[in-house]
């Protein structure tokens, strides 16, 4: 039945023939694992094409969406941190597979004529795998992508001459924002596969036309015997290759939970940007050298290098492909990669020893780890940073500006002064000793019925601590609290108050619990509760004017403020 | 024939390599596509929201849009989102009604056509009376009621649904 189908298939397409000219091309001197590096690389660009296609399905490129719909991706789609992983692994997989398969065509020469247009296409080709993670770093658009590809377009506009319009050009006009991530992801997606695929297509086209470069130093006789077809011989150990390539980049991903995402883009913050550890060589290099001289370097390096590469099938002109006889080529090479390879450790060991890098890390991590928690509550409009709105400080601060500071702040004010210190020891202490004070209830109308307390010394200190500790305030010392209860009690104070939180009928607020949260949220609701200050209170019930969510928010702020910062 | 035979076994244990590596991919990849199915990616707090006060409302429906505070929306949270609309009056026994305004044939916007008291959608032209029973034209039921309360204080509020267009039976989306 397959048979029939594919006979009338083959009839009307001819594919049969075609797939035998795809894979029975002979490779001469037989089937060999040298020959896998280009395979792997194959595989890992359909990988990344497909992974790409599928964050191209939530992500979306503006700079107000672009964190939020990557930190989506990350902690909320299914297994988006498991194709996003694949997708930025494999975008390292990439720049060390196509290093291995310049290495191996480099020490098999297959850079030699007839070939060199070929070693000249996949030497383009590594530059613009370059340019895609160039691209790519700054799509998330968090802290690290955005502070390290400014570095990035830094440097290009110090090209000279055209510097300030490449920049432009770029990063879509004066500075960074929307058009310059759309520009990226245009790049990225669209304008970069599209080279990509052509150039290797014309790849592919030449290496079918010259065939494999077979190791050194074989007669055209002992080639011609030990030749096999690509299909199934070749094939198989590309395929052995490819599944290695992927239980590692699979595994790594699983390993390391995906990639990082980092806290959204914030220009106004201090962040160390770091390279993507193969762009690292040339960051290093950069410490190295100020001024003008660093223009000069931040191009030159990576000119010269390509340079070199592609220098060098017209350099090393001569027949024999054998290692030995190449050596001062091959130790070029060699040399761009050790020396590419100190400048990665350098590199690593500077920031190691770096404990200020370090403590900065640590602290962009933690913040990274909060804005994707915070996210998960839905990221508001203004997205990015935004994300940070949705804190329950940052709502209660809100809502107490709109609604609370007329009267608690500034020159206008009605009622007690809340701000930085409210409830400390120390506000509690300078409250007892001057209820009327201007910061304390000297602007209410009616509520001046509190003469300072006469308590100094050890006695008032006992006071001061039994209210913080009324108000929940940390490290309260229960000695002091206990004595503190027993003047309270015994002294004048009980004439009007009490502190069991449930009293009603006195001549002031029952004072248990007083400056906590949750006796916050009954003042914000309704002062006028009896246990409060009861037909005394000038203060609006704000349970008719918001929500109970938005009440307990407010509270939070206001208990926070007596360990806020003045 | 062992040379052939050879070749057939390396053929399968290609094939067999190449569908493991790409069978293994799979998995995550259409779990990750498929994600957004039988989700709510778009979704609010499905308490009832506030339209009018009950004595404004009389046997003229009126036209009023279901305005809620907050919308999850994929990765984002939107403040004050429409939507949709609703009818809302009073029917003869006084009691306070209301339909969504999406025409339950293929979801266009229907008018309240004044003078002959009629529902009427613009696009495919059924047409319903004041109870929202169906009168003529395509759509295969009547118009979607909204479930309507009155608070303490004369609120009308209503919970806005969405439902399965073009079916005979009444099924929430």
């Amino acid at each position: 039945m397959l048979r029939r189908v594919g006979d009338w298939l083959d009839v009307r397409t001819g594919y049969r023939r075609a797939m035998d000219s795809l894979l029975l091309e002979p490779v001469a001197g037989g089937a060999s694992f040298a020959y896998v590096f280009g395979s792997v690389l194959a595989f890992i660009l359909i990988n990344q094409l497909v992974t790409g296609i599928l964050l191209a399905f939530y992500y979306s490129p503006s700079s107000s969406q672009a964190w939020a719909s990557v930190a989506y991706i990350e902690d909320q789609v299914t297994m988006g941190w498991f194709v996003r992983g694949l997708h930025a692994h494999g975008a390292s997989a990439m720049v060390i597979v196509a290093g291995l398969h310049l290495l191996q065509t480099a020490i098999y020469g297959a850079y030699k004529k007839p070939r060199e247009m070929n070693w000249i296409l996949g030497v383009a080709m590594l530059v613009l795998i370059f340019a895609f993670a160039l691209t790519g770093y700054l799509l998330p658009w968090d802290q690290k992508g955005y502070w390290a590809t400014k570095v990035a377009t830094g440097i290009a506009g110090g090209t000279p001459l055209v510097g300030g319009a490449v920049k432009e050009l770029l990063q879509g006009g004066n500075e960074y924002g929307n058009l310059t991530l759309t520009r990226f992801f245009a790049l990225h997606v669209f304008v970069l596969p599209a080279l990509l695929l052509g150039l290797l297509a014309l790849h592919l086209v030449l290496f079918r036309r010259h065939g494999v470069t077979p190791r050194w130093g074989r007669s055209a006789d002992e080639l011609a015997r030990r030749t096999q077809p690509f299909w199934p011989h070749q094939l198989l150990r590309d395929m052995v290759a490819i599944a290695v390539a992927f239980a590692i980049l699979a595994g790594i991903t699983q390993a390391t939970g995906g990639m990082d995402l980092a806290a959204p883009a914030d220009p106004s913050s201090p962040y160390n940007a770091r390279p993507e550890w193969y762009f690292l060589p040339l960051f290093q290099v950069l410490k190295y050298f100020g001024g003008a001289l660093e223009r000069v370097v931040s191009l030159g390096a990576p000119a010269v290098v390509f340079g070199a590469l592609l220098a060098l099938p017209f350099v090393d002109r001569g027949p024999d492909r054998s290692p030995w006889k190449r050596l001062p080529e091959l130790l070029v090479i060699a040399l761009l990669f050790i020396g590419a390879g100190t400048l990665f450790g350098l590199a690593k060991t500077a920031d190691a020893r770096d404990t200020n890098y370090q403590k900065r890390v640590k602290e962009a991590d933690e913040e990274a780890a909060r804005a994707r928690k915070l996210a998960l509550l839905g990221v508001p409009p203004a997205g990015g940073t935004a994300v940070f709105e949705n804190e329950p400080a940052f709502q209660g601060r809100r809502i107490f500006k709109e609604r609370c500071e007329g009267c608690h702040r500034g020159t206008e004010r009605k009622g007690p002064e809340l701000v930085a210190g409210y409830n400390s020891r120390a506000w509690l202490r300078d409250y007892l000793m001057d209820p009327d004070g201007a910061r304390f209830f000297g602007l209410t109308k009616g509520i001046h019925g509190m003469k300072p307390v006469k308590f100094r010394g050890a006695e008032l200190d006992a006071l001061v601590e039994m209210l913080y500790a009324e108000s929940g305030g940390a490290g309260a010392h229960t000695a002091k609290v206990e004595a503190g209860k027993k003047i309270f009690d015994t002294g004048p104070c009980s004439d009007c108050h009490s502190r069991d939180g449930t009293t009603t009928g006195e001549e002031g607020p029952n004072l248990g619990g007083r400056g906590g949260k949750a006796w916050l949220v009954a003042m914000i609701a309704d002062a006028s509760e009896p246990r409060l200050f009861g037909e005394k209170n000038e203060m609006p019930k704000f349970k008719e004017k918001l929500r109970p969510d938005e009440i307990d928010k407010v509270a939070e702020f206001v208990a926070g403020l007596r360990g806020a910062e003045k | 024939m062992a040379e052939t035979d050879r070749r057939g076994f390396l053929k399968v244990l290609n094939v067999a390599i190449g569908g493991l590596v790409g069978a293994v991919l799979a998995v995550p990849l259409i779990r990750y596509f498929a994600f957004p199915f039988r989700r709510k990616i778009v979704s609010g707090p499905d308490d009832p929201v506030p339209i009018a006060s009950a004595k404004d409302l009389t046997r003229v429906p009126l036209r009023v849009e279901i305005v809620v505070p907050e919308q999850r929306d994929g990765w984002s949270k939107v403040e004050n989102v429409r939507l949709g609309a609703a009818w809302v009056f009073r029917d003869d026994s006084g009691a306070v009604r209301a339909f969504t305004t999406t025409c339950p044939h293929l979801g266009c916007a229907v008018d309240y056509d004044k003078v002959a008291d009629k529902f009427r959608c613009p696009c495919h032209t059924s047409q319903f009376d004041r109870d929202g029973a169906r009168i003529s034209g395509p759509a295969k039921r009547g118009l979607d009621p909204l479930p309507t309360s009155i608070d303490d204080d004369g609120m009308v509020r209503v919970r806005f649904l969405r439902f399965k267009p073009d079916v005979p039976d009444r099924e929430e989306a």
